[in-house]
C-alpha cells in the first residue's frame, strides 16, 4: 500500500491508535514529550524577533495596531500638512467625496467631534479624493466646516491607504500607530467622540 | 485581499462576514459532533447562539458604560449596528456567561462539551485564517520563495494560507476521529495538541505576531504550551468512549 493509501486508511478506518496508545504507553509518551519540548522549544527560540520594543513589529501598512502609512498633503487653505509631524497627537483620517451621501452626512459630527476636542491635541484631517478645490470650498462652506481639509489631487494617500470604500476613517494613535479603522458610514457622532476619548486616553 | 463587501448600498467589512460564518460553520459542527456523543444537537447550538447574543448585548453594554460620559447624551448611538463600538472582555464575559448558565442547567458534562467543541475549534481556526486573508491582517514575513505572495508593498510568507491548510487538515482528522471510540476527553486534547502544533509551527511565518519578553512570540509559546498540556492529561483524562461509538465500534 503506498504511503496516501496508508495514511488515508488510517484515518478513514478513524483507527486512533497512535494516539489511544499514547494513554497506556507512559514511555513513549514521555519521549515524545521531551522531543516536543526540544524541538519545539529549538523553534520558538529560532522564531524570535530580536530587538523588539514590545509592541511588535513597525511595518507600515493601513491595518490596525501597525505604522499609519505617511501623508504629506495640501489644506484647502495653501497650507501642508505631514501626518509626520503630528506625531504625538490623536489623529483621525477621514476619506471622503463630496458625492458621497454618508460622507456628507457623517461631516457635520466629525466637526462637532474636532471642535470638542481640539484642545486635546486631536487632530481631525478630512481628505478629499480628486475634486477641484472650488468645488470642496463651496461644500466646506455650505456645512460651515473649520477642520483641516486635505486635497488629495492626484489620488495618491487614498493609494496609500488602500481605500476602497468611501468614506473610510482611519483613527491613529500618539505614537502612530492605527488604532481603529472604520469602512463606510455615516459613522454616528458617539462612535466618532469615543474613538476620539480612546485616541486620546491611549 | 477583499476587506469590504459591497452590495448595493450596503458595505460588509469582509473579515466579520467570514468570522460570523466561521462561526456558524463551527456550531454546526459542533453540533453534530454532540449528536454522535449523546448530548442533543440542538444543546450546543442553543448555547451557541444564546452566547452570541449575550454577548453581542454584553460588548455594547460594556462599550457604552466605558464611554458614558459620550452616550449619556446621545443613547440612540447604542443601538447603531457599527462592529466597531463593542468592548471585546465585557462581550467574551456575556457570551461565556449565557452558554455557560445554558448547559449547567441543561446539565451537560464538561468532557463530551469539550469533544463536542473539538471539530468547532478546528473550523473556527481556519475560519480566523481566512477573515485574515480577506482583510490582509496576520501576514507573513518577506521571502523570496517562489510562493510569495505579494501583500502590504513586498514580496511575503503566505501566513494566512499555511494557517487556512493546518486548520483544514485538523478538521479533517477531528471529524473522523470523531466516528471512533475515542474517549470524549481525548478528542478535546487531540484538538488541541493539532491546533496548538500548527500555531507552533507556522507562528514564525507571520511578520506581526504579538511579543513577549525576550522577543519571543506570544502564540507560539501559547503553542507549545498547549501540546506539552495535551499530552500531560492524556492518561489523566483517558475513560470510557461514549456507549454507542463502543458498541459500533465493537460490531466492526
Amino acid at each position: 500500500m503506498t504511503t496516501t493509501g496508508r495514511l488515508r486508511d488510517c484515518v478513514d478506518t478513524g483507527d486512533m491508535t497512535v494516539w489511544e496508545s499514547l494513554q497506556s504507553n507512559h514511555s513513549a509518551r514521555a519521549i515524545l514529550m521531551v522531543s516536543v519540548l526540544m524541538l519545539g522549544g529549538a523553534w520558538t527560540w529560532l522564531g524570535r524577533v530580536p530587538n523588539h520594543n514590545g509592541t511588535g513589529t513597525a511595518d507600515i501598512a493601513p491595518l490596525p495596531g501597525l505604522l499609519a502609512p505617511d501623508l504629506t498633503l495640501p489644506t484647502l487653505a495653501g497650507e501642508t500638512v505631514s501626518l509626520s509631524d503630528l506625531r504625538g497627537k490623536a489623529v483621525v483620517i477621514n476619506f471622503w467625496a463630496t458625492w458621497c451621501l454618508p460622507c456628507r452626512t457623517e461631516m457635520p459630527a466629525l466637526e462637532r467631534t474636532w471642535t470638542a476636542f481640539r484642545n486635546e491635541e486631536l487632530v481631525i484631517l478630512a481628505v478629499n479624493l480628486q475634486e477641484s478645490p472650488e468645488r470642496v470650498a463651496a461644500f466646506t462652506q455650505e456645512l460651515g466646516l473649520t477642520l483641516p481639509v486635505l486635497l488629495d489631487r492626484d489620488g495618491l494617500a487614498f493609494s496609500k491607504y488602500q481605500v476602497q470604500l468611501y468614506p473610510t476613517t482611519f483613527f491613529v494613535g500618539r505614537d502612530g500607530v492605527i488604532q481603529d479603522v472604520v469602512f463606510g458610514g455615516p459613522m454616528a457622532e458617539t462612535l466618532i467622540a469615543s474613538k476620539a476619548a480612546q485616541l486620546l486616553e491611549g | 485581499m477583499l476587506p469590504t463587501l459591497r452590495i448595493g448600498p450596503l458595505a460588509l467589512q469582509t473579515s466579520g462576514l467570514i468570522v460570523l460564518l466561521g462561526f456558524w460553520g463551527a456550531l454546526e459542527l459542533s453540533a453534530r459532533q454532540a449528536g454522535r456523543l449523546g448530548i442533543g444537537a440542538s444543546t450546543i447550538s442553543n448555547a451557541g447562539w444564546y452566547g452570541v447574543l449575550a454577548g453581542l448585548a454584553g460588548a455594547r453594554l460594556g462599550y457604552v458604560v466605558q464611554h458614558w460620559s459620550i452616550y449619556r447624551t446621545g443613547l440612540l448611538g447604542a443601538l447603531a449596528l457599527n462592529p466597531q463600538t463593542l468592548h471585546p472582555v465585557a462581550g467574551f464575559l456575556g457570551g461565556a456567561l449565557a452558554a455557560g448558565l445554558y448547559l449547567w442547567r441543561k446539565r451537560v458534562p464538561v468532557r463530551p462539551l469539550l469533544a463536542a467543541a473539538a471539530p468547532g475549534l478546528a473550523a473556527g481556526f481556519s475560519a480566523l485564517a481566512l477573515a485574515n486573508l480577506a482583510s490582509g491582517a496576520g501576514y507573513g514575513r518577506e521571502t523570496s520563495l517562489p510562493w510569495a505572495i505579494d501583500l502590504w508593498s513586498a514580496q511575503r510568507h503566505p501566513a494566512q494560507l499555511y494557517e487556512l491548510a493546518a486548520g483544514a487538515i485538523s478538521l479533517l482528522i477531528l471529524w473522523r476521529a470523531g466516528r471512533t471510540a475515542l474517549a470524549p476527553g481525548q478528542l478535546f486534547l487531540l484538538s488541541v495538541a493539532l491546533l496548538g502544533g500548527a500555531r507552533l509551527l507556522l507562528e514564525p511565518f507571520r511578520a506581526n505576531s504579538a511579543l513577549i519578553m525576550g522577543g519571543f512570540r506570544a502564540a507560539q509559546a501559547a503553542g507549545l504550551v498547549a501540546v506539552l498540556g495535551a499530552l500531560w492529561l492524556v492518561p489523566i483524562w483517558s475513560g470510557d468512549p461514549p456507549p454507542a461509538l463502543a458498541r459500533a465500534r465493537a460490531t466492526d
